[in-house]
């Protein structure tokens, strides 16, 4: 080697011309082939990027799966499991597992096994399987079966587990392949056990578990439903795929108000009505409230469907009626099926409205119990005559409850004052949302004291002219008749978390003081006479019970179609109600003359009564009306 | 003869600003990079985003004060032989530790790594520095008595006995060191022929590799079970040739790594999905950040990200060649064509073994890919080429 000298002979070596020749030469080579290294990411680029963008997609699903959360369940008060969500498997395929030939020679030796094992444990079809496979070999993730019992998820990993482990004599394995590339992922499944029970009032959810649709499903949907969690995998540095979970965080359980006996009744008399065959109807509606805090114990109407499968009309609308539905009409009647027409609704009350201007007279002081009025068959106002169903003569105030008097009422209202009447009207909650915990609510309609005329007034008196929804007027009557305490009525109690843990409690919320109690204890007093004269309401008496009622025939609008709104208000004892029920029916037969009677309504109520009072204990007090 | 002093101001001219900017740059690069293939990983591991980029910063930082400390030393001192061999021995006695004493550290079944102090250090990338200081040192104490062979196989004997150890955990590594002496061989030789011999080895090599690359897989695992018989080669050791030639041939296996590092490539395309947007490093990619941070280079970066990078590469040797040709003496330029020829070597095996035109060998990217030792270490390299650089105007003034 050559290595140059200073020429001053100082003894230093450097690299000569030679040696920094080679040197650039070498960084050149170096140079290219990184450059050529470049080049090369071009051509897999072009030749291959398309085919393994699609290998990453089909890849993906694998890396990260989902855990999906449970829905929280729905529970009437006493526990019973309303809605619930039940843990069901599909069965997932992996066919680059299944299909793994580790010499790489096409001999696919776990295929026919695995294969075997599907059919045998599970029934499935050969072809199938085996299109699955050839079709998608390099797939990891195929959904081959969707919503399998836990009992066909055993069968399969019995079938698997005794195939693998199978050992001859000799304790050897007995078979060289093995069943393999099968797994079974969670998922839940919302079912409603009670079927058809309370349907429009729980609402449905469907296969997105996130999402409620009508009533306690979709109004506390933010606590049924819980946060997905998911399963990660990665290679760690051993060449191992490790696994790291974070949980799904599982929905709550709503309790409700619903008692599940009183539900049932409820919709076993309701179905009878209709099906007796001398009722009409558009809308049957009752609502079973707690008068003491307004908490809702039933609520259904003739409409009905099992939530389990939404979309099945056969529990509201026959075959018949089904097949001559266009897809739009079918569309409206399934909304018209799925709506709560207790809160959706709102018709004029007619006479179970008498009460709240009775209570009005007497607390603005323009009437006494002891004020005696003169129904002469009704009245002119601003030269509009106004009638009565008949002449009623004289009359005390609560006689003209009894005998559903239009011409007293009108008498009371024009005692009070414009301001005065709608206060109470507002104070009664008519004309805004209740504020129940169910979405879809209608708000109803009252004048104001702009709109309000002499005439308005008059027949707002006895029930026409404004319109509420059927748990407005329950929510006002419960809290008439208890004392004169507003509650705002109620579908949950609470929320409970997975174990049962308290996570929130609905409390009874006392919005306001409507009436005093001494209004209250006349109003009582009144609606149980109504039941007890032999007047309106005594077709709603029960033997032993004391039962305060109200009857209503309302007209519809316009008055020429001659359409009625019949209902029927009672609470139990009257004395000191525990019971509220309010039965309504939305334009039922009408008889020869072409009047409706709200007889039938009555009957329904009272049948449901009659189930409801010995199970919740509502002692006898009264002597039998036999011997009378 | 006279010795001009020399200004302050023209020995800062000498100092490679070029190099020590390309340097930092990569490595901001670097951790940029880190963040995003390694974020998902440290989140799933439980360890917080930021835990890898965070320690890579401490590395880089560390690493750009032992770079420019290195740099300022005198010349004297990094040539003097009371510091070269005493380095060279602890490299050694290091290595020999990691290998056979319990202070050796496994991961990923490889060990290593040695603990010291509570920390971990990739031993190799110690040796690498030593033996390149060592060379250097050797061809300027016996240059002028031992020519030829001699020489040579002293410089081969002194990379050999470190190699021995590296061997068996760091099969890239060893191959490095042992390149390194060659490549100083080749450019001190003289003789045309022995040029020509080694560049003729070479195309040889190049196509014996290329043969096997390209071999029908059955031909090449029948092949495989007669060496396999008929040597000391396990079967085991086989199968990297086998999934090199294929790597669909274990697909689930040893394959995968590297058909993942594919598809993050060949999914990237041109300008690539975006930073931060790679999926394959979402647990597909092993060692993301690492033996394989190239690959999310790509898909991220696309090819204009991959030539971007390699430019910087190339410029960064280019500084290099300038100082190497421009140096005053022998041991400036054979440190720094050591240090060429470590970086380009693992640029290269790094960029070949992720794209599987080498057998797949964990190697990580200069600069680039997260460890600590390797980051610290390289930039004590290029801080030591920036010191012997700064002779080039001193001795021009003279």
């Amino acid at each position: 080697m050559k290595i140059s000298r200073e020429t001053d002979g100082k003894k230093r070596l450097k690299l000569n011309i030679y040696m920094r020749r080679k040197l650039t030469i070498a960084f050149g080579i170096a140079s290219a082939v990184l450059f050529a290294l470049a080049l090369y990411l071009v051509f897999i680029i072009r030749d291959n990027g398309e085919n393994y963008q699609k290998k990453i997609l089909t890849q993906q699903d694998y890396s990260s799966t989902l855990v999906p959360f449970r829905r929280g369940s729905i529970v009437d008060r006493n526990g019973t499991v309303l809605a619930f969500s039940e843990e069901v498997y599909n069965l997932i395929l992996d066919p680059s597992v299944i299909l793994y030939s580790p010499k790489n020679d096409g001999s696919q030796p776990n295929r026919k096994a695995t294969v075997d094992a599907l059919c045998a444990a599970l029934e499935l079809e050969r072809e199938t399987v085996e299109k699955v496979l050839d079709e998608n070999p390099e797939s990891k993730y195929i959904r081959l079966v969707r919503q399998m019992s836990a009992a066909q998820k055993e069968s399969f990993e019995q079938v698997q587990n005794s195939y693998n482990t199978a050992e001859n004599s000799e304790g050897k394995p007995l078979h060289s392949d093995t069943v393999t590339g099968v797994w079974f992922e969670t998922e839940y499944k919302r079912t409603y056990p009670e079927k058809t029970l309370a349907a429009t009032v729980q609402g449905f959810s469907g296969t997105d578990a996130t999402e409620g649709h009508w009533g306690i499903e979709e109004y506390y949907n933010e606590y049924l439903s819980g946060i997905d969690g998911r399963s990660y995998s990665f290679m760690n540095q051993n060449g191992e795929r490790e696994q790291v979970l974070q949980p799904a965080e599982n929905g709550h359980t709503v309790v409700s108000t619903l008692d599940w006996y009183i539900q049932n009744i409820v919709e076993k008399q309701i179905k009878s009505y209709i099906q007796d065959p001398a009722h009409e109807y558009k809308n049957v509606g009752v609502v079973v409230m707690d008068p003491a805090n307004a908490e809702i114990l039933a609520m259904a109407t003739d409409k009905s469907f099992d939530p389990n499968n939404p979309m099945d009309m056969q529990y509201t609308y026959s075959a018949a009626a089904q097949a001559a539905m266009t897809d739009e009409e079918k569309e409206a009647a399934r909304n018209q099926m799925w709506r709560n027409f207790t809160i959706s609704d709102a018709n004029s009350p007619g006479s179970v409205s008498k009460e709240f201007t009775v209570a009005m007279g007497l607390e603005e002081a323009v009437v006494t119990p002891q004020t005696q009025f003169i129904c002469d068959g009704g009245e002119e106002i601003n030269g509009v005559f106004i009638g009565c169903t008949e002449e009623h003569g004289t009359l005390l105030l609560e006689e003209g409850l009894w005998w559903s008097c239009n011409d007293m009422m009108m008498n009371i209202a024009g005692r009070l004052s414009v301001p005065a009447m709608l206060r109470y009207q507002r104070n009664l909650g008519l004309g805004a949302r209740t504020g129940v915990d169910l979405p879809g609510e209608a708000t109803g309609f009252i004048f104001t004291e702009e709109t309000m005329s002499a005439v308005d007034m008059a027949t707002s008196s006895f029930g026409q002219g404004y319109s509420a929804t059927m748990l407005q007027m329950a929510a006002a009557y419960c809290a008439l008749v208890n004392g004169g305490y507003y509650y705002q009525p109620r579908i949950a109690r609470q929320i409970v978390d997975e174990n049962g843990a308290l996570v929130k409690k609905l409390e009874a919320e006392l919005v306001k003081t409507v009436v005093t109690e001494d209004t209250s204890a006349f109003i009582r007093q009144a609606a149980f006479n109504t039941v007890e004269s032999w007047s309106t309401a005594s077709v709603g008496h029960i033997d032993g019970y004391k039962i305060g009622g109200k009857t209503s025939t309302a007209q519809k609008y316009p008055i020429e179609e001659n359409r009625y709104f019949i209902a029927y208000i009672a609470f139990v004892p009257a004395d000191d109600p525990q019971l509220l029920v309010f039965a309504t029916v939305d334009e039922p037969e009408l008889d020869e003359e072409g009047d409706a009677s709200n007889h039938g309504v009555v009957v329904l109520e009272r049948e449901i009564m009659r189930e409801i009072l010995p199970y919740l204990g509502i002692p006898q007090t009264e002597k039998p009306w036999e011997g009378r | 003869m006279k010795v001009k002093r020399i200004s302050l101001k023209e020995q800062k001219y000498g100092y490679d600003i070029g190099l020590l900017f390309v340097t930092i740059f990569l490595c901001i690069f670097g951790l940029i990079m880190i963040y995003s293939a390694s974020y998902y990983t440290a989140t799933v591991r439980g360890l917080g985003a930021g835990y890898y980029l965070n320690k890579q910063l401490v590395s880089d930082l560390i690493g750009l004060g032992v770079l420019v400390f290195m740099s300022l030393l005198p010349y004297r001192f990094i040539s003097s032989g009371w510091v070269i061999v005493p380095s060279y021995i602890i490299a050694l006695i290091l290595m020999i530790l990691t290998t056979v004493s319990p202070l050796g550290h496994t991961a990923g079944g490889r060990t290593r790594w040695i603990t010291l102090f509570g920390q971990t250090f990739q031993t190799a990338e110690i040796v690498k520095i030593g033996v390149i200081l060592m060379l250097a040192f050797l061809v300027m104490q016996l240059a002028r008595q031992w020519r030829g062979w001699r020489l040579w196989g002293i410089m081969l004997l002194a990379a050999a006995v470190p190699t021995v150890f590296i061997f068996s955990n760091d099969l890239s590594s060893a191959a490095l060191v042992m390149t390194i002496p060659l490549v100083m061989i080749v450019i001190l030789n003289g003789n045309k022929k022995f040029s020509i011999v080694m560049l003729i080895l070479f195309l040889l090599l190049i196509a014996a590799l290329i043969y096997i690359k390209t071999m029908d897989l059955n031909k090449l695992m029948k092949a495989g079970d007669w060496i396999a018989e008929h040597t000391f080669v396990h079967e085991y050791q086989m199968r990297r040739f086998y999934i090199w030639n294929d790597p669909t041939y274990d697909a689930q296996g040893d394959g995968y790594q590297v058909l993942q590092g594919l598809y993050a490539i060949g999914s990237g395309g041109l300008f690539g999905k975006g930073l931060g947007g790679s999926t394959q490093k979402l647990g597909f990619v092993p060692e993301a950040s690492n033996d394989m941070i190239f690959t999310i280079l790509c898909e991220e970066l696309g090819l204009f990200g991959a030539f971007a990078l390699i430019l910087l590469y190339v410029f960064m040797l280019y500084r290099m060649l300038r100082i190497a040709t421009q140096a005053e003496d022998a041991f400036s330029s054979l440190v720094t064509i050591g240090v060429m020829t470590h970086v380009a070597f693992q640029v290269f095996f790094h960029i070949a073994v992720v794209t599987n035109l080498l057998p797949n060998t964990g190697i990580s990217l200069p600069f680039i890919s997260y460890g600590g030792t390797s980051s610290i270490f390289l930039m004590a390299e290029i801080g030591l080429v920036i010191n012997v650089g700064r002779g080039r105007r001193e001795k021009r003034l003279r």
